[in-house]
């Protein structure tokens, strides 16, 4: 079935569109994805979905289900609604969507309002098109009535109906309040992707202007009349408690007004971050350790060995594997280490909150507005509809503000004032309270036959499960699915196939996702290993992967294409190797090579970085591009320098100096292919950061002859 | 820019009070040798040599060498590592045209930031590159006017006991070990070399 | 504002001049390529225009 008629089928059988008047004059209409669906009570004004409006003077605003996080969301969703609608984008701003799961939820992340897990376009590319496209139909019916002839004659253009015949032309904003009244069609046309104006082209952001001239709003940006700044010293070990401090040094700081404690933290609240800060060095709080204060990053990994030494629950099991691996005659197997990573969003965390009588508003930016709002009514015992939060630009989320801790953390400091206060973390603060991405420790092993062939594929994958955390309904029978995400669905023939997780948790240490989440420490595994299995068989790891994906188009083009894209097996300098990885990941196909050069005191720079990426229907190839620069500059200072270390219970790094960043004089020169597709739309957000840490580690094996099995990678390790 | 001023000023204060505390949560600071533990050397050109080879405690210690680069690029660190991010000496020893040292580094030592600050941070001529060569190399290099910016052993002697640069070396501030010794003394052992005929030790290449 | 800096100083930055300049500064998001390209457009417009 083709995918129009496949989008309308879906549309009348499964949802139901709802439409309305504006405040003030314009049209409302929206999309109540399936399985949040709520009738409209009848003889009440229903409750607006609103993903679209339009006013008076035509101009149309979005208001965005997902949040922008540099991402790109604020642009590819209004271009989905532009496209359908027929308006140009330069008439087209987008707003913050309000916390509200029934309307914006994202049933890729069980349907609430999460911006996360690459989904954004995966989740709402029918609904916002069907909101566009529903729009459209309600102001040509308006049209039509008003000029008195058949809706069938009139076509739009930018913003306009248009009668050919007649000649006659009515914007879009002379329409508006007769088309609130009409009732939202049941059914809706989608343009064919052949007539596309917007989608599929590399449409300019619409949150750049604010960003360059400054007016754009950021959590941190929060500016609230009589607000306070505070900064916070939490326990540097995890779950030590406040013991003391010296509240009269810090009262005597200038501008300090407050102190305010909890159990595990104490918060200067002064006129400024500066006074703040100060006020909380002559505070001098002590802590009590309390359990974990003597954990090393030895420890951790110890406990995960001995766990890894035991089976786990299974999440996949084809074939035989155990016989398959006895009679395979080459076997292969070995232990791979992710270890801990911070997230270094570059706005540290931040939360402006107002604690009154009547209930709560915050001001922050956040992936999880919804589910922030839960936490803080529950943190003040209050009802979640007294919570007001409003949401901002992110500088930067990468998984850190999907969580809520540093929300309720601030809530609890505003309730000790009565004015507002916006906490500030500082970046040592940032990076030592993390929520990390856990130490995973994985044995793999495989079997060959004698052609080379994979005949068997036995995976174990040892970690702190977030899943049962982040949403225990998601566990099953034991598997948390982001543990195996990228492990359970390789685009390999793999004939006898088994994977395994087991859940240790690092005592203590608060885990939670990073970008590319578990595909993102399953890829550096698997395609490192992948690499190994190449050797023993004595193929070329290109070569290798191209056989074992012959089942596989869409893997085997990407690894065609960005074979032929980086030269591969043309002559290198000494030191110099390319590394090739695949990812299958979040609906999207990518291959990757680097180009590495090591030099003799095993210094490691990446030269270049080339990549072929399938993600389906492209809505924004720039924003494509965009991130798979920023997952490969993300992935490459994590598979350099990404390693937080833990002794006496505390987190070691503090700041860049010691958490090295990718600078500009230090990042390779980037190629992206994006393939051509009308597949659906796959996540892109994440993937560019998962396949390349291994693409670099096979460039590193290739350039030196050392298999490295663990991040990071210091130069010791590599030198001549 | 307000609140950076305000920071300085702040850090000021700090740190008359913090480079204390600094020193004395280093590891105790290797000690210098004074002159007179030099003085039963009887060889006039033998003394001066044992004095300069104690003398170069300070001179080849990191807090010295690193601002002493051998190619364009300050080291920083006690391993002496290539300082992060990318900077360059530049066309005067005052950083890149668009990357001056000063746009990171004050007229004083910023704790906060872990950001070291004199009023004339600066990378030393090239022709008074320390890294890479040996003590003695470095010995012949400072007496040479052609290459010491033009100074009498006089001078020499004066700058390394008084210059406020160089003394930085003992009060770095934050997580930097400082150089052995105190100024003071090092300035002694100096002067005590120049006085005994400022023979070099023997020119090897450091290995 | 250290591209700023970067292009009253050097108004024709070549990739190594930006790279110097630009060091400085950490991008979380790894927009390092499209800074460089922005820079020298940057640069080529103040050419034009003259400011």
């Amino acid at each position: 079935m083709a995918l129009l008629e496949r989008l309308e089928a879906r549309l009348s059988r499964r949802a139901l569109l709802v439409a309305g008047a504006a405040v003030g004059g314009g049209l409302y209409v929206g999309w109540i994805p399936a399985g949040n669906a709520a009738q409209p009570e009848s003889g009440q004004s229903f409750a607006p979905n609103a993903f679209v409006r339009i006013d008076r003077s035509g101009k149309v605003t979005v208001i965005s289900p997902m949040i922008e996080m540099g991402q790109g969301t604020y642009t590819s969703l209004p271009m989905l609604v532009a496209e359908d609608l027929d308006v140009e984008m330069k008439n087209v701003s987008v707003d913050h969507s309000p916390p509200d799961d029934k309307l914006y939820g994202n049933a890729h992340v069980g349907g609430a309002q999460i911006t996360g897990n690459s989904s954004s376009i995966r989740a709402f590319y029918l609904p916002m098109r069907q909101a566009g496209a529903a729009a459209r139909e309600m102001l040509i019916s308006a049209a039509a009535a008003k000029l008195g002839i058949d809706a069938a004659r009139l076509t739009t253009q930018a913003g306009t109906v248009i009668d050919s015949a007649s000649g006659k032309r009515i914007e879009y904003g002379a329409l508006v309040d007769d088309a609130a009244k009409l009732p939202v069609p049941e059914k809706v046309r989608l343009k064919d992707p052949s007539n596309f104006r917007i989608i599929g082209t590399p449409a300019k952001r619409l949150d750049i202007a604010g960003k360059v001239d400054g007016t754009a709003m950021f959590g941190i940006d929060a500016k609230i009349p009589g607000m306070k700044i505070a900064t916070v010293a939490a326990s540097p070990v995890f779950g030590g408690k406040l013991a003391s401090y010296d509240e009269r040094a810090a009262l005597a700081v200038p501008y300090v007004r407050q102190i305010a404690r909890l159990d595990d933290a104490v918060a200067v609240i002064a006129d400024h971050y500066w006074a703040a800060r100060q006020g909380l060095e002559a505070a001098k709080p002590r802590f009590d350790d309390g359990a974990n204060a003597n954990l090393t990053t030895a420890d951790v990994v110890a406990a995960l060995a001995k766990a890894a030494a035991e089976p786990g629950a299974v999440a996949k099991n084809e074939g035989d594997v155990p016989a398959a691996l006895l009679a395979a005659p080459t076997k292969r197997e070995a232990v791979y280490e992710n270890p801990f990573l911070a997230h270094c969003t570059m706005e540290p965390m931040n939360c402006t909150a107002h604690v009154t009588p009547d209930g709560c508003e915050i001001w922050v930016g956040t992936q999880i507005p919804t589910v922030a709002q839960m936490a803080v009514a529950k943190a003040l015992g209050i009802d979640q509809a007294k919570v007001q939060i409003h949401n901002h630009l992110l500088g930067g989320g990468f998984g850190r503000r999907l969580e809520f801790d540093f929300i309720v953390q601030a809530v609890l400091i505003a309730k000790q004032c009565e004015h507002p206060v916006k906490v500030v973390w500082s970046r040592e603060e940032d990076i030592q309270h993390d929520m990390y991405r856990p130490y995973y420790y994985d044995r793999i092993s495989a079997g060959l036959d004698d052609s080379g062939k994979i005949v068997a594929w036995n995976h174990r994958i040892v970690g702190s499960s977030i899943m049962a955390r982040f949403s225990p309904a998601a566990m099953k029978d034991g598997v948390d699915p982001d543990a195996v995400d990228g492990a359970i669905e390789l685009p390999y023939a793999l004939p006898n196939y088994r994977v395994e997780y087991r859940r240790e948790e690092p005592p203590g240490i608060p885990t939670a996702f990073w970008r590319g989440v578990g595909p993102t420490r399953n890829a550096f595994v698997i395609e490192s290993f992948i690499d190994e299995l190449a050797a023993a068989a004595n193929k070329d790891p290109m070569q290798f992967r191209l056989e074992h994906t012959e089942g596989t188009p869409r893997a085997h083009h990407v690894l065609e294409r960005v074979k032929k894209m980086s030269g591969w097996g043309l002559p290198l300098k000494p030191r110099t190797g390319r590394g090739v990885a695949l990812l299958f990941a979040f609906e999207t196909y990518m291959a990757h090579v680097a180009e590495v050069s090591v030099a003799d005191d095993g210094e490691v720079r990446i030269d270049r970085v080339f990549v072929a990426v399938d993600t389906g229907i492209a809505v924004n190839p720039d924003t494509i591009v965009a991130q798979m620069e920023s997952g490969v500059i993300f992935g490459i200072t994590a598979a350099l320098w990404g390693e937080i270390t833990i002794e006496k219970g505390r987190v070691q790094q503090s700041n860049f100096d010691d958490y090295r960043m990718l600078r500009i004089n230090e990042t390779p020169r980037i190629e992206v292919e994006i393939v051509q597709s009308s597949e659906k739309p796959g996540g892109i957000g994440e993937p560019g950061t998962s396949a390349v840490i291994p693409a670099v580690f096979n460039a590193i094996h290739a350039a030196t002859g050392v298999r490295l099995r663990r991040m990071a990678i210091t130069p010791e390790r590599l030198k001549v | 820019m307000k609140n950076y001023r305000i920071g300085i000023a702040g850090a000021a204060i700090v740190l008359a009070a913090g480079a204390a505390v600094s020193l004395g949560e280093q590891n105790a600071p290797l000690g210098l040798k004074p002159v007179s533990a030099f003085a039963h050397i009887a060889d006039q050109n033998a003394r001066a040599v044992a004095l300069f080879n104690e003398a170069g405690k300070v001179i080849q210690h990191p807090r010295c060498v690193n601002c002493h680069p051998a190619g364009d690029r300050p080291a920083q660190g006690d391993d002496s590592r290539p300082h992060q991010p990318l900077v360059v000496r530049g066309p005067d020893g005052l950083g890149a045209v668009a990357m001056r040292c000063t746009s990171c580094h004050g007229p004083a030592n910023f704790d906060p930031g872990n950001v070291p600050g004199n009023p004339r941070w600066h990378v030393a001529p090239i022709e008074m590159a320390w890294i890479g060569k040996s003590l003695g190399e470095i010995c012949v290099q400072i007496k040479d006017e052609k290459r010491n910016g033009g100074k009498t052993l006089d001078e020499i002697v004066h700058h390394m006991a008084k210059d406020e640069l160089v003394g930085w070396a003992w009060n770095p501030g934050g997580k930097r070990t400082p150089a052995p010794g105190t100024q003071e003394v090092f300035g002694e052992l100096i002067k005590a070399w120049a006085d005994s005929g400022a023979a070099c030790p023997a020119s090897k290449a450091t290995p | 504002m250290s591209a700023a800096a970067l292009l009253i100083s050097n108004p024709t930055p070549t990739d190594d001049d930006i790279d110097l300049g630009m060091a400085g500064n950490i991008c979380r998001c790894g927009t390092y390529v499209r800074i460089r390209e922005a820079v020298k457009n940057a640069a080529q417009l103040l050419s034009k225009t003259g400011e």
